[in-house]
């Protein structure tokens, strides 16, 4: 085989497996972070609810006390029109030095959860986040925090 | 003949390529920051002791009772046992919420009271303390407390010393 002919055959596998050229731009921004709020729990233990699956939602309980707190948003926009499906984890932990409590429900109290949604070209698009805690009434006093895992796949 | 095949060749497969161009799919990971305060406003305390008050014992056996079962009370005695003094125990509950507060009392022979070598019980707790073990409910206020008046009964023989006699109530409290 002669050289270039060896060149040639390179030049055609780089371009075989180089990456595909994108086209269009997506922009994804967090615009508020989820709360739960400041909960004055029921000794006897409750479930702190925020319930964004239609919209922005606050955090509500049975028989706790409350405040403030509210759905984390996420706005998305393209400059074209795409398919996205978002994947949520079902749980999160949240810790406050050595204690901790845990998020769950995360999927099944967030918005575009399953089966996918289209973005319009430059038309954002707000999605809302939500999730529960479920408490035994025995958890420490403190300031928890944590972070949710989403991947959001583009078609 | 051969080298020219194999240029065409390798053009052809580039030329289609070009034409079979299939936009990707992509990805984008966030990390949504979460949070939570927990502030509890719950609150519980023994905010007065039981005293069985000044006792001049007689030297035969008697029994001392203090009935809180109405709220509060004071010691009385049987025989010619003399009494001074003394009150019912009071626990404190703080809470902003409605719950309902269930009391679990000592048995009888547990709870002691020693000075030196010797020792009395206290018993029959439940039966002389409001609610007699019970629930008892209260309405969440940020600070007005649900107290609960504690009593009970000491058995003298008579012989026992004269002295301060001390010891703790342990009592259970549940809420739901």
């Amino acid at each position: 085989m002669h050289f270039k002919h060896i060149l040639f055959l390179s030049f055609l596998l780089l371009l075989i497996f180089s990456p595909t050229i994108l086209v269009g731009e997506v922009q994804v921004r967090i615009i508020k972070t989820i709360s739960f709020g400041t909960v004055d729990l029921h000794p006897g233990g409750d479930t702190i609810l925020i319930d964004a699956r239609t919209g922005s939602s606050f955090p509500g309980s049975s028989r706790s006390i409350v405040s403030e707190g509210g759905s984390g948003l996420i706005r998305i926009s393209s400059d074209e029109n795409v398919h996205m499906d978002i994947l949520y984890p079902a749980s999160t932990i949240m810790r406050s030095n050595n204690h901790s409590l845990s998020v769950s429900e995360i999927d099944n109290r967030s918005q575009y959860a399953f089966g996918g949604v289209d973005i319009n070209s430059d038309i954002p698009l707000d999605v809302n986040i939500g999730g529960q805690m479920s408490l035994i009434g025995q958890e420490v006093d403190g300031n928890y925090s944590g972070s949710i895992p989403i991947t959001i796949n583009f078609e | 003949m051969k080298s020219k095949k194999s240029f065409l060749f390798a053009g052809a497969v580039l030329a289609g390529m070009t034409f079979c161009y299939v936009p990707a799919a992509f990805a984008a990971d966030v990390n949504m920051p979460v949070t939570a305060v927990l502030h509890s406003s719950i609150d519980q305390q023994a905010t007065q002791s039981l005293d069985f008050g000044s006792i001049d014992l007689s030297p035969v056996a008697s029994t001392i009772t203090l009935n809180a079962s109405s709220g509060s009370g004071t010691p009385t005695a049987s025989g010619s046992t003399i009494i001074s003094g003394g009150n019912e125990g009071i626990i404190s509950v703080w809470a902003a919420m409605n719950m309902t507060i269930t009391l679990t009392y000592p048995n009888d022979n547990v709870v002691e009271l020693t000075n030196m070598g010797d020792t009395v019980y206290v018993n029959n707790i439940a039966a002389n303390s409001q609610n007699s073990g019970g629930t008892v409910g209260h309405t969440g206020h940020a600070s007005t407390p649900t107290t609960i008046a504690i009593g009970g009964t000491v058995d003298f023989t008579g012989n026992e010393g004269d002295g301060t006699y001390s010891g703790v109530m342990p009592i259970v409290l549940a809420y739901n």
